[in-house]
């Protein structure tokens, strides 16, 4: 690629303060009639002149890249090699080139910055490992700056590239989270106020011919002769869409500098999995500035839809988009595109006052929304002790006004959160 | 000045540094050519006042820099006003007293609904309880709120704070966050 994006032409400003000197120089060796500092002041002339009368070299450069894998799975090490070629037709004397790594692909190995002289057609080459994380990362362009003989005067060009690494990360092991009351027709796992055919008991009513004997109350008929039959709840499919908060107060890390977004897509997923393996039916939603969006469905060729989505979506890209986000505008898109009967699972730190509106207004909207809230504030400083202090009273508002929340420390696994919000919940 | 003028007389300054160069090595050469010691003294102050030229050229001169992007990682919760306090801590007094009313005000608001919840009060009887110093046996968290002058630091606590890492106010920050966050756990 040889297209070179916005030059820049400006001095570097080694040789500030050069003719200072000079000029200091001269005045001692004039006022005192001593020719050495003379000699001296002409040297210290010579190169503020030529500082200030130099042109910085042309750049225009090849850039190529080649990754070792462009599909790597989440924590792989990925070898790029970046090949700079001198297209110009003159030297550059002082080259230096900034590979553009997006911030989602740490370097582990290597550096992608290199110093060098490279002559027309002259081509040097940069190795660096990087190690792979969930998310399509696509290269910035690669920075390159070229100065003169001297140093003088330097021209900064951005070379784009057209590299992109594509890492899928599998959903987590399925996890069964309690959902809330459904009304959906389909026969799935998620209780309903109707009576039928299910596990939990609901009531006792008349036998009625036709009605299956597994679920005729014996001990009654024991007791006193009557036939009645046992009524569980009746358990239906439930239309289940994870909005996931992806705006860019979503992005706050963990101690180990995972984000929030990251441990929410991972419980996105673990539910989602076993939320179908129940029979019901799943789609996810990205809550930022980016819009992403995967329906309500069922089966594999679906898992495999949310699977790739949530890796390579762009309303859930590993950094955050950082352009403006409008709540209004995001809750009706959800209002739009996520049917009217579906429970919503807002995922979500809850850093902010934003997500208890947005609880609020989904409510409003008449989803029954659970919370997945994955807390990632360490413990140890003033700051932090105060936004855990402020996070636990929103959540409480959630609780108390809104909906249920899992609060789950990042620290412990989902299913161990899950389990104790269970127990409550019952 | 354009590249071309300066190239000028980088021409120009090159041929009288040539000519300089040979008076130098060739004195007989300069024997006809008399300089007198006024004209002397007057390259010697345009010499001074070039100096102060460049030196103020230089000083005032915007320089702009090649940024290569750096890797910015994510905040971590808290990181925002950790610095707020470590600034104000750093700030003199006059100078920071919006950001320390901004502080004390957003934990307050916290200490409000701790108080309400743990000791059964109303919002403005918390706020009272606050401002009197009276939520807490700790002196340091007392004093983050009060609003009227308690148990005043004496000769060896002004030392002692004169020697700390971190500033009273930070110190006394901590110690109320901490007294709340004991409040809240007491519930647990």
């Amino acid at each position: 690629m040889t297209d070179s994006e916005r030059p820049i032409e400006r001095e570097t400003y080694r040789w500030i303060g050069m003719a200072a000197l000079a000029f200091a120089g001269l005045a001692v060796g004039v006022l005192s009639s001593t020719p050495g500092p003379l000699l001296v002041v002409a040297v210290g002339i010579g190169y503020a002149a030529a500082a200030r009368s130099v042109t910085p070299p042309d750049v225009t450069l090849d850039v190529e890249h080649e990754v070792s894998d462009a599909t790597p799975d989440p924590g792989d090490e990925v070898d790029v090699e970046l090949t700079v070629r001198n297209e110009g037709s003159n030297t550059i004397p002082d080259l230096r080139v900034v590979d553009g790594v997006p911030d989602g692909l740490p370097v582990v190995d290597g550096t992608p910055r290199h110093g060098t002289t490279l002559r027309p057609g002259g081509t040097t080459t940069v190795e660096y490992t990087v190690e792979a994380g969930r998310g399509r990362h696509e290269f910035d362009p690669l920075l390159a700056i070229g100065r003169d003989w001297i140093g003088a005067q330097e021209r900064e060009v951005a070379v784009p590239t057209d590299v992109t690494v594509d890492c899928v990360a599998p959903l987590e092991a399925p996890a069964s989270l309690p959902l809330r009351g459904q009304t959906a027709q389909q026969v799935g796992t998620v209780t309903t106020n109707t009576g039928g055919s299910g596990v939990e008991f609901h009531t006792v009513r008349e036998y009625r011919p036709g009605d299956p004997l597994k679920r005729i109350d014996w001990n009654r008929r024991a007791r006193s002769g009557e036939l009645a039959t046992i009524e569980f709840r009746e358990e239906r499919a439930a239309i289940v869409v994870f909005v996931i908060d992806t705006r860019v107060e979503g992005y706050v890390t963990d101690s180990r500098g995972v984000s929030a977004v990251e441990h929410a897509i991972d419980a996105a997923g673990a539910v989602g999995r076993g939320l179908m393996d129940d029979g019901n039916r799943v789609g996810v939603a990205s809550f930022g500035p980016s819009w992403t969006y995967v329906p309500p469905g069922l089966g594999r060729d679906h898992e495999v839809r949310l699977r790739d989505r949530l890796s390579l979506g762009d309303g859930f890209s590993p950094t955050p988009d950082r352009s403006k986000f409008v709540l209004g505008l995001a809750l009706r898109r959800i209002q739009k595109h996520v049917p009217e009967n579906a429970q919503i699972v807002f995922c979500s730190p809850v850093v902010d006052e934003v997500a208890v509106e947005t609880v609020r207004r989904l409510e409003a909207h008449e989803h029954a929304v659970t919370v997945i809230s994955p807390n990632v504030i360490d413990r140890g400083s003033v700051g932090a002790d105060v936004e855990r202090l402020e996070r636990e009273e929103r959540i409480r508002k959630i609780r108390q006004t809104y909906g249920r929340v899992l609060n789950w420390n990042v620290e412990e696994p989902l299913e161990v959160a899950i389990e104790g919000a269970r127990r409550r919940w019952s | 000045m354009s590249r071309v003028t300066a190239g000028r007389l980088l021409a120009v300054g090159l041929v009288f540094a040539i000519i300089g160069l040979l008076f130098v090595f060739n004195p007989r050469m300069a024997a006809n050519h008399s300089v007198s010691g006024g004209f002397l003294f007057i390259v010697g102050v345009i010499g001074v006042l070039f100096v102060g030229v460049e030196l103020t050229s230089a000083y005032r001169t915007d320089r702009q820099q090649a940024r290569p992007r750096d890797p910015s990682p994510l905040p971590k919760p808290g990181e925002e006003l950790d610095a707020t306090l470590e600034a104000i801590g750093e700030a003199p007094f006059n100078e920071s007293v919006e950001d320390r009313e901004a502080v004390r005000e957003r934990i307050g608001r916290i200490a409000v609904r701790v108080l309400v919840r743990q000791f059964g009060c109303s919002p403005s009887e918390a706020r009272e309880r606050l401002a009197e110093g009276t939520w807490t046996d700790d002196p340091d968290a007392a004093k983050f709120f009060a609003t009227e002058l308690i148990d005043p630091d004496d000769f060896f606590d002004n030392l002692r704070a004169s020697f700390a890492d971190e500033s009273r106010f930070e110190r006394r920050a901590r110690r109320a966050v901490t007294e709340l966050i004991a409040l809240e756990e007491t519930d647990d």
